[in-house]
């Protein structure tokens, strides 16, 4: 087997990105042989992508090796079970996208058609009281998933809220007794190879060179070696999505900790609320064509439960996706492959998925552009598919109380997304993809949550009573009252297991 | 919209249209009304040939018809099966087994097939079908079915089928008759369009069957598809077989649980055990001198199997040659995509877009698979290196490429195979990766060679647990006989 080891990595940038991509490298390619060097520079600010994630995060953890409890202490984290939109497709919404089923199927058709079936002859309650994690979420309750899958407490998975600040801390320590060398410092030169015009080295202020194989671009929006040295372009998806800003603002925490992530659509664009066990992150993404800067910060501030915590910052960005997120010797990971936004918790995900892929597909010295190729071509995938899942809030809406709903209410979307929109409607059934993040569960939520009703369902619904299928639906809806009634509350199952100490709260 | 009793029409009988006649039967239950205008004399609807490899998929269908399998056994002689022996491809000595179930065990993260590279390179593998339970047991002539206990080394195996096709057929008949399916006689005379819909169809004895949805089970001719438009995309510079002949011989002692293919000049050979016999089928590309005795077909698929009321299942969709199950394989797979995309009663649920585009996909990656072993064959004369020089579709290319560059099969949306099909195939015939994952390094060879001696030793034990095939083929028809 001839493909030469490659032996020195060079992650540009720290954060949430660089951090994990330095956890999983030195953990997953231990014992290979590998130097991992991390330069980053504590002037520049890192943009903490997301504070909220969704259930594949515990996979990552798990691969490393980290220990729940102990992590959601040290990462001040909280538990999520899903997402709430508010005021998506008309003002006075709210529906639960969680991680997690809506009912079961019968007679092998798919619950949601049942319901659609029974809804319109008045004989089904409202479809989350169906869904264990949504009424877990609206109760305040949380617990571990039971393994037993007859269990409906086993319906569901779980994601955190967490400061991702303290996670790409936590992470830097796991990766430093793992044998990552940090450099503090920033990059002012970078040394190209004169013909293949790959990186060869970085230079930072001090005027050390910094050699390697491998370089990992983790240095945010401006993508310092994939986009200022490679050029390798971009795709803009702001016709599609256009909001291109976002102001976030911590604030003290007035409520009980929510075990889910809030997201209520405004004006000209749409706010977060992240409960975590410190503080409460609030942002506003917005787009610039839409509202002004100080007009959206003033917005967000007026919003907030109780008194901010800091300055709000303003963040730019364009969404959208690098087109080559490996180039050469370069693998941008994070903010400098494309940027999402927020809306259903991806950013982390993103990272990590690019992480899997690089794992996988390894470079060796002698640099097959096949490697590059295959990561480019899942990436690609990979984006496109949330893509469209997030146009899906912007588009399936009735709002016309702003400019900006209208635009988004009016816009022409993918014909990717406008197929599967069009078989929804039609037939209520969802597209499925061997790749893509998003399952049956996730296009369900949303359709049905922002008033996208099919108009005919399965067919083999038919094929049972209607008035047996309403008896299963109702034990089903009691059987996932009565589960809810027997789960501790949020706030008690982290204060007895993973409460962050009190003085780190107060700090 | 919803709510009317439906006529279903299946035109054609054999094992496409028993097939779907049961499911239907038993998806729609009394919302729906089954008949199949069957034609008995015809070669099949969805199988090429007289006897079916069938592969592991079919019995997820099976168990959601109903239909029991063991009766199979029990009434028309077939057996199990474990994997495909292919000998002659990669040159004249050379073999390979395409084993039903999955390599090793996943260690530390590192995929089976790196840690058994790495360990070929310092000289303490076995070889691959070692690892791979089905293929140990298929060697040691045992069979069980596997266990449903995650925990069990006998969970990481799947099983087929060898069934004699006409047997099949009448089997399933026998399933979607007590189903509630009913055969109306007389064989198809003519179809009657509007457009891009059936109007009708007349039976050779003079009636006209009007339904709501006609199923096209009419084998190759795809009579109903080809009237309401379908065209039919020809893979022939790459699968060029078109010629086949079926034979059977006694045979003496258990029967086996592989299926063999040998290459031959312009085509293969292959046999299939059933129980006290062996059924041989041999295809070829036609040459100057033709056969007249030899069935005829082409290899290709419908750029559109479902348009307006009708819908192809079997044969009339796509035609691939009799390999590794490609038939019910093929049928089963649309049967399943029918079902969950039932069409509505308005006919304007816009089903048959997601369907053909999950079909074709499949049918297309299916013949990829075959493809691979005419592109990348290793043996001397005219017609195979023609083949080589014919070369692969991109898809087939680019997975052969990254495969080649570093052991990794890069997967599309529909696959007919899962990835550890793809690693047998490609190192079958001789394509070894130029690279291995370097997290395999972290194992000394020294600690390899205990783990994989394990894995090997597990497998063994597997498989010596497991009754030799004749006697679990006896318990089965005892106890089909019992119930």
């Amino acid at each position: 087997v001839s493909g030469q080891t490659i032996r020195k990595v060079v992650i540009v940038g720290g954060g949430t990105a660089g951090w994990m991509t330095a956890a999983a490298l030195s953990t997953l390619l231990r014992g290979s042989g590998l130097s991992i060097r991390l330069v980053e520079s504590a002037e520049i600010g890192t943009v903490g992508v997301g504070e909220a994630t969704i259930p594949h995060i515990r996979n990552f953890n798990a691969k490393l090796g980290l220990d729940e409890n102990d992590f959601v202490r040290r990462t001040q984290g909280t538990f999520k079970l899903g997402i709430e939109f508010r005021d998506w497709a008309r003002k006075g919404d709210s529906y639960i996208h969680p991680f997690g089923d809506y009912g079961r199927p019968f007679g092998r058709v798919g619950f949601h058609h049942h319901w659609n079936r029974l809804a319109k002859v008045g004989k089904a309650a409202p479809l989350e009281a169906y869904s264990l994690p949504v009424m877990a979420a609206r109760a305040a309750k949380f617990d571990q998933p039971a393994l037993d899958p007859a269990s409906v407490l086993s319906t569901f998975s779980y994601a955190y809220q967490f400061d991702a600040s303290l996670y790409a801390a936590y992470l830097r320590a796991h990766s430093e007794a793992r044998g990552v060398v940090r450099t503090e410092g920033k990059v002012v030169d970078i040394v190209q190879d004169g013909e293949t015009g790959h990186v060869r080295a970085i230079r930072t202020e001090s005027g050390e060179l910094i050699e390697g194989e491998l370089f990992v671009d983790c240095s945010g929006f401006r993508g310092l070696l994939i986009e200022q040295t490679l050029k390798s372009g971009y795709d803009d998806w702001t016709r599609w999505l256009p909001c291109d800003r976002a102001v976030a603002v911590p604030c003290d925490t007035a409520e009980p900790w929510a075990p889910y992530t809030r997201a209520t659509a405004l004006e000209s664009g749409w706010s977060w609320r992240i409960p975590l066990q410190h503080r409460v992150g609030n942002g506003y993404v917005y787009s610039s064509g839409f509202i002004s800067d100080d007009d959206a910060r003033e917005r967000i501030l007026g919003r907030l439960e109780a008194p901010a915590r800091a300055e709000p910052r303003v963040l730019r960005f364009v969404t959208g996706k690098r087109r080559k997120q490996w180039n050469g010797n370069v693998v941008a990971i994070g903010l400098a492959g494309g940027f999402l936004e927020p809306l259903e918790s991806t950013s982390i995900h993103l990272i990590q998925v690019a992480i899997n892929n690089l794992v996988e597909l390894w470079p060796t010295a002698d640099r097959d552009p096949l490697d590059e190729t295959e990561f480019n071509r899942l990436m690609a995938v990979e984006y496109e598919r949330v893509r469209d899942f997030l146009i899906l809030h912007y588009h399936a809406t009735e709002r016309d109380d702003s400019p900006f709903w209208d635009y988004c209410r009016t816009m022409s979307v993918p014909d990717s997304l406008a197929d599967k929109m069009d078989l929804w409607r039609r037939r209520g059934v969802v597209v499925k993809y061997r790749e893509g993040l998003f399952l049956e569960p996730s296009w369900i939520a949303v359709y049905l949550g922002q008033r996208v009703t099919p108009e005919r369902w399965d067919p083999l619904s038919e094929a049972i009573p209607e008035d047996e299928l309403a008896r299963a639906a109702e034990a089903w809806r009691a059987e996932v009252a009565r589960a809810v009634g027997t789960m501790p509350t949020h706030e008690d199952y982290i204060a007895r297991r993973c409460a962050a100490a009190a003085l780190e709260r107060a700090a | 919209v919803n709510g009317t009793k439906r006529e279903i029409l299946v035109v054609g009988g054999g094992t496409a249209g028993w097939t779907v006649a049961a499911a239907l039967a038993r998806a729609l239950g009394a919302t729906a009304a089954v008949g199949v205008l069957d034609t008995p004399a015809a070669p099949d609807s969805g199988v090429l040939g007289e006897v079916e490899a069938a592969a592991p998929a079919l019995g997820a269908l099976h168990r959601l018809i109903g239909f029991d399998e063991d009766r199979l056994v029990r009434e028309h002689g077939a057996v199990f099966r474990l994997g495909t022996e292919h000998l002659g491809f990669a040159g004249d000595d050379s073999a390979w087994l395409h084993p039903c179930g999955d390599y090793g065990a996943t260690l530390d993260g590192v995929p089976f097939l790196h840690l058994w590279l790495k360990a070929r390179e310092a000289d303490v593998a076995a070889p691959l079908d070692a690892y791979v339970l089905a293929a140990v047991a298929a060697r040691r002539g045992r069979f069980a079915r596997p266990s449903a206990d995650p925990r069990s080394v006998a969970s990481t195996m799947s099983y087929g089928l060898h069934a004699p096709v006409a047997g099949y057929a009448a089997a399933m008949r026998r399933t979607a008759e007590a189903l509630g399916a009913r055969r109306v006689g007389g064989g198809l005379a003519a179809v009657e369009t509007a457009g891009e819909r059936i109007a009708a169809v007349r039976s050779a004895d003079g009636g006209r069957l009007e339904a709501d949805l006609y199923l096209d089970c009419t084998g190759p001719a795809a009579a109903l598809l080809r009237a309401v438009g379908a065209k039919f995309k020809s893979w022939s510079p790459w699968l060029p077989c078109d010629r086949l002949r079926a034979a059977e011989a006694a045979a003496d002692g258990a029967p086996g649980l592989l299926t063999r293919v040998r290459a031959t000049a312009r085509g293969w050979r292959s046999e299939a055990p059933l129980q006290g016999r062996l059924a041989a089928t041999e295809v070829w590309a036609a040459a100057e001198r033709d056969d007249p005795s030899a069935l005829r077909f082409a290899q290709g698929r419908l750029d559109r199997p479902w348009i307006g009321n009708a819908v192809a299942i079997g044969l009339s969709a796509g035609v691939l040659e009799p390999l590794e199950g490609a038939g019910l394989h093929m049928v089963q797979s649309a049967v399943v995509k029918l079902i969950a995309l039932f069409p509505t009663a308005d006919g304007e649920g816009g089903e048959a877009a997601e369907f053909n585009r999950l079909l074709t996909e499949e049918y297309d990656r299916f013949r990829d698979f075959l493809i691979a072993r005419y592109a990348l064959n290793g043996r001397s004369g005219p017609f195979w290196e023609e083949r080589r020089m014919a070369g692969a579709p991109d898809t087939l290319r680019y997975k052969l490429d990254l495969f080649r560059s570093r052991g990794r099969v890069a997967m599309y949306d529909e696959e007919a195979f899962l990835e550890p099909s793809w690693i047998a195939l490609f190192l079958g015939l001789g394509v070894t990766p130029r690279r291995r994952h370097p997290a395999a390094d972290r194992f000394q060879p020294a600690a390899l060679d205990t783990r994989l001696r394990r894995i090997a030793d597990a497998m063994r034990a597997g498989a010596e647990a497991m009754p030799p095939h004749a006697e679990y083929l006896a318990a089965v028809a005892r106890r089909s006989a019992a119930a």
